[in-house]
């Protein structure tokens, strides 16, 4: 018998599921815990789930679902046979209805390739291998098994799913087994044993991140250098790791710009729009690699968590900015877009948002379709486009040191007195720097006026976007119109044909003849609402925050 | 702004070598170095490999990176990138291969800055430093003609972090030993953070009385909250010392009161109408300001929904059409009532010139059998 050391089958994690969902009753061929695994349906072939830990009585449930996909599976690549997406998201699922935490778990599958020559009796192998079977169940361990039908050459497949090698080879030594080996060696005319192993990882691992933590470092690397090229867009590339649910952002580097110190100031939008697109640019992917292995040597984390990009006034929501996500989010899911307001930073408190695109839009986006028939299937709306995760700063313990060495709040105990004015002047009393007292600032409107501004920006590109849809609406009317008035005269012409006895002239022609104009993408006026809704909201809290300072100013002012 | 200004006297730099033609200017030095630099000395300082052997010293290297003024007299430490380096009693091994492959790739993105000098975790001056010193200020692989920064940073655990700053001047027994030895100065240095800066250390300062060392990122208003709340704390504390004073429960203080006089002088006379009036208007166009930013938003809101929910809609009259055919004829017209309301309450949002989302031809089938009820 020839055995094939196959390497490990990885069929990716198992989905984590929140929420259990309403048990399938029937589709689990259930017999309290009985289950049966293999076209078999007698007593001796069924699993006794008892036998088995959590584990494997989960995959053994999951694998009920087992379908073949390919009908040419006597020959076809093993992982691609079975529907193991589908399996793996059951197995999820009941994992989630026993509210069990998955562990990384390895499982032997053994797939018996096989050629019958046309004499062999296939209900005789029936047999024999409905005894084996019984013995395997029996010996335990053994979690699924499935044939096909042999193909036009006698081609089959049989696979089975084991707990472990030790059980295979356990449930291959009894007699029944052995009388179908010996009867093997008579009846078919070649055979095959492949063996894989199947991982299926922690779902732990495997859960999404929930909140974003970045370094300290960090966020005085962003703002420095978002500040430093500000009004021109700065974009960087941001390192770290994914750890229980908690994306840590370590280190960053931005990425090289173009200089313009030289070139004057109408080129300026140039440089941003160069350095907006900078984090998909192939030559910043190589600076990209070329630095995070170098960072390597240094210990600091080595895997890309996403991207960086300065705004001003929240006018981050772009198409720009999308691209460069998806970018980012194709590859690896765990990777985020940490976006810094330079403008709004001045004036309050920092402002560091960090950024995701939703599955349902990333699916959408890969289709490149926006149209409002699968607009209206995917029920995607612009509030769907980003999901924004909360931020935190982080210290190490070196830095807590350091930061207490900086100007704290003014002492509690007694001071001594200043003998002179002098004195004062000279030495001012140093303000902390938290709570800071710039944010104290009076000075709002400048930040208002600017947010009206781009909030006009944005209905002037949202009735561009009108006028793109009643354009091509006009022109999907007339053409429509044209077409009826084609049918119209195509069947006048036909009852006439037919009239004179003669052979009618097709009716669908029109396809050809004409051509329905293309609808304009939606993607444009979704990522204009999303824009405005992130304005309108600025507003809001600016507007919070200065009628707070206005009060405050009145009662200072006029005092009661 | 700066913190850390200790009162230095530092009359002239040491004096260095000189190209041919080039006079290096004695001028006094001083460095100034830029948060992000001290903090990522710190976090690399964190990330030390363990001590292979117990012998090794567990400090850590890096270049420090940054702009020099033009006459050189001022430099602005900007970065620092780590180096790996190995070092034990009888050698030290500098990774030179790394360090010019990183400065290449830092230039690259920081076009304007120059390789500034090293730094080091401890504060201890040896044989070693006089090697690498001189290694970083050397013509073909450092900062000569500009002097090359030291910067020694100490890390040990229940101290204070301290920054020592130096430059260099060769000196030497004799020409052999002159690669390992060097004259180490200190030079004034501070710590500079700019007003842009300022908000960010302000949030990483939050932090640190947080037993858990990190703090989220505050909206505006919450920050706005805390710096009240520390204002109206620091000004209840002077009232109460005032107080104090003039209940004689404490010795006045002739300075304080001046200081306090010329603050309250500041605060300036107004009419109080106008200030009313002034206030009243400037709420009103703030407030203005946000009904009208969400107005827009729901508007277009609106418009977006309109834009896709159109279609649906249709189909489920026509859908409701298929059904009230097949039934009764009075609850046929019943439902032709009901969709002709809706259909009206469309069409009332059509006159408006910013409607025309709406895909007109679906409808047209719908026109004829309501007609038909």
């Amino acid at each position: 018998m020839a055995l094939h050391q196959e390497p490990p089958l990885s069929i990716g994690g198992i989905p984590a599921f929140e929420k259990a969902l309403p048990e399938d009753r029937t589709s689990r061929e259930e017999e309290g815990h009985f289950l049966v695994v293999s076209p078999y349906t007698e007593k001796a072939h069924l699993l006794d789930l008892r036998t088995l830990d959590a584990e494997n009585a989960l995959l053994a449930q999951a694998l009920v679902h087992m379908k073949c996909l390919r009908s040419d599976y006597a020959t076809a690549p093993y992982i691609d046979t079975f529907n193991w997406s589908e399996m793996m998201e059951e197995l999820g699922r009941l994992a989630g209805r026993d509210g069990h935490r998955w562990r990384e778990t390895s499982f032997y599958i053994v797939a018996f390739r096989s050629q019958i020559p046309p004499t062999t009796v296939y209900e005789d192998l029936g047999t024999l291998d409905k005894a084996a079977h019984a013995e395997a169940t029996a010996s335990g361990g053994f979690l699924k098994y499935w044939f096909g039908t042999p193909d036009k050459d006698g081609r089959n497949l049989a696979t089975c799913l084991w707990r472990s090698q030790e059980d295979a080879k356990k449930g291959g030594v009894g007699p029944g087994h052995r009388r179908a080996a010996v009867a093997a060696r008579d009846l078919y005319s070649h055979w095959k044993i492949d063996r894989h192993r199947l991982i299926i990882r922690d779902d732990v691992k495997n859960a999404p991140f929930k909140t974003v933590q970045v370094e300290a470092l960090v966020v005085m690397k962003i703002v420095k250098h978002c500040a430093a090229s500000f009004p021109t867009t700065a974009t960087g590339c941001i390192v770290g790791m994914d750890k229980e649910g908690v994306l840590e952002v370590t280190n960053t580097f931005p990425f090289p710009t173009t200089d313009v110190a030289n070139v004057d100031s109408s080129h300026q939008n140039d440089a941003s729009a160069l350095a907006a697109a900078a984090p998909r640019a192939k030559a910043n992917m190589v600076y990209q690699n070329d630095m995070i292995r170098h960072l390597k040597e240094v210990n600091v984390d080595a895997n890309n968590v996403g991207w960086y990009t300065s705004a001003t006034m929240g006018n981050f929501v772009n198409l720009g900015f999308i691209e460069n996500q998806y970018h980012y989010q194709r590859d690896n899911d765990r990777t985020v877009a940490l976006v810094h307001d330079v403008s709004r930073s001045s004036q309050g408190a920092l402002s560091l948002r960090a950024f995701k695109l939703t599955p349902t839009f990333m699916a959408a986006f890969k289709e490149g379709k926006f149209t409002t028939e699968s607009l209206q299937k995917s029920k995607l709306t612009f509030k769907d486009v980003l999901v924004e995760f909360p931020v935190n700063v982080h210290n190490s313990h070196l830095l807590t040191a350091f930061l207490h060495q900086l100007p704290a709040a003014p002492p509690s105990a007694e001071v001594a007195m200043p003998t002179s004015l002098a004195d004062l002047q000279r030495d001012p009393v140093k303000l902390p720097l938290y709570p800071s007292s710039d944010a104290l600032d009076l000075s709002i409107d400048p930040f208002l006026e600017k947010t009206c501004d781009l909030l006009l920006d944005s209905i002037e590109s949202h009735y561009t976007e009108l006028n793109n849809h009643q354009y091509y609406q006009r022109q999907l009317a007339r053409e429509q119109a044209k077409i009826t008035a084609w049918q119209t005269k195509r069947k006048a012409e036909n009852a006439a044909r037919v009239a004179a006895k003669q052979q009618p002239l097709p009716e669908d022609e029109w396809q050809r003849i004409f051509k329905l104009p293309q609808e304009p993408s939606r993607l444009e006026g979704m990522l204009n609402a999303k824009q405005v809704e992130q304005y309108s909201k600025q507003v809001d809290g600016f507007t919070a925050s200065v009628s707070a300072k206005m009060f405050a100013v009145r009662g200072n002012l006029l005092p009661e | 702004m700066a913190v850390d200004t200790e009162s230095f006297l530092h009359l002239s730099r040491p004096l260095a070598p000189t190209a041919l033609n080039f006079q290096s200017s004695n001028s006094p030095l001083s460095v100034s170095i830029q948060t992000q630099a001290v903090l990522s000395i710190l976090d690399h300082a964190i990330r030390r490999d363990l001590p292979t052997a117990p012998a090794s010293s567990s400090r850590v290297i890096g270049a420090l990176v940054g702009n020099r003024s033009e006459d050189g007299s001022e430099v602005s430490v900007s970065s620092a990138f780590a180096i790996p380096h190995t070092e034990n009693e009888d050698q030290v091994e500098v990774d030179v291969e790394y360090q010019k492959n990183m400065l290449s790739l830092h230039l690259k993105a920081h076009p304007r800055e120059a390789l500034l000098g090293w730094y080091t975790t401890s504060h201890e001056l040896n044989s070693f430093s006089a090697l690498i010193q001189n290694f970083f200020a050397s013509p073909e692989t450092g900062t000569f003609p500009h002097p090359a920064v030291h910067l020694t940073v100490s890390t040990d655990p229940g101290a204070d972090v301290q920054l020592k700053a130096y430059i260099s001047a060769p000196v030497a027994v004799n020409a052999e030993r002159a690669a390992e030895s060097c004259l180490f100065i200190q030079v004034p240095h501070r710590v500079a953070y700019s007003d842009s800066e300022r908000s960010a250390l302000e949030l990483i300062s939050s932090a640190k009385d947080v037993e858990t060392r990190s703090a989220p990122v505050v909206s505006d208003v919450e920050g706005l909250t805390y710096s009240l709340e520390q204002t109206l704390s620091l000004l209840d504390r002077v009232s109460d010392f005032v107080s104090a004073i003039i209940d004689e429960e404490q010795e006045p203080n002739n300075a304080l009161g001046q200081y306090l006089m010329g603050a309250l002088s500041l605060a300036p006379k107004v009419d109080p109408s106008s200030i009313e009036s002034d206030f009243n208007n400037h709420i009103q166009d703030v407030l203005m300001v946000s009904y009208l930013a969400n107005s827009i938003r729901t508007q277009i809101d609106l418009s977006q929904r309109l834009a896709t929910a159109a279609l649906a809609n249709d189909e489920k009259t026509e859908k409701d059409g298929e059904k009230g055919e097949k039934g009764e004829r009075g609850e046929r017209g019943q439902r032709g009532g009901k969709r002709g309301g809706r259909g009206g309450g469309r069409g009332g949002g059509q006159r408006e010139p910013r409607e025309p989302r709406e895909p007109r031809e679906p409808r047209e089938p719908r026109e004829p059998r309501e007609n038909g009820d």
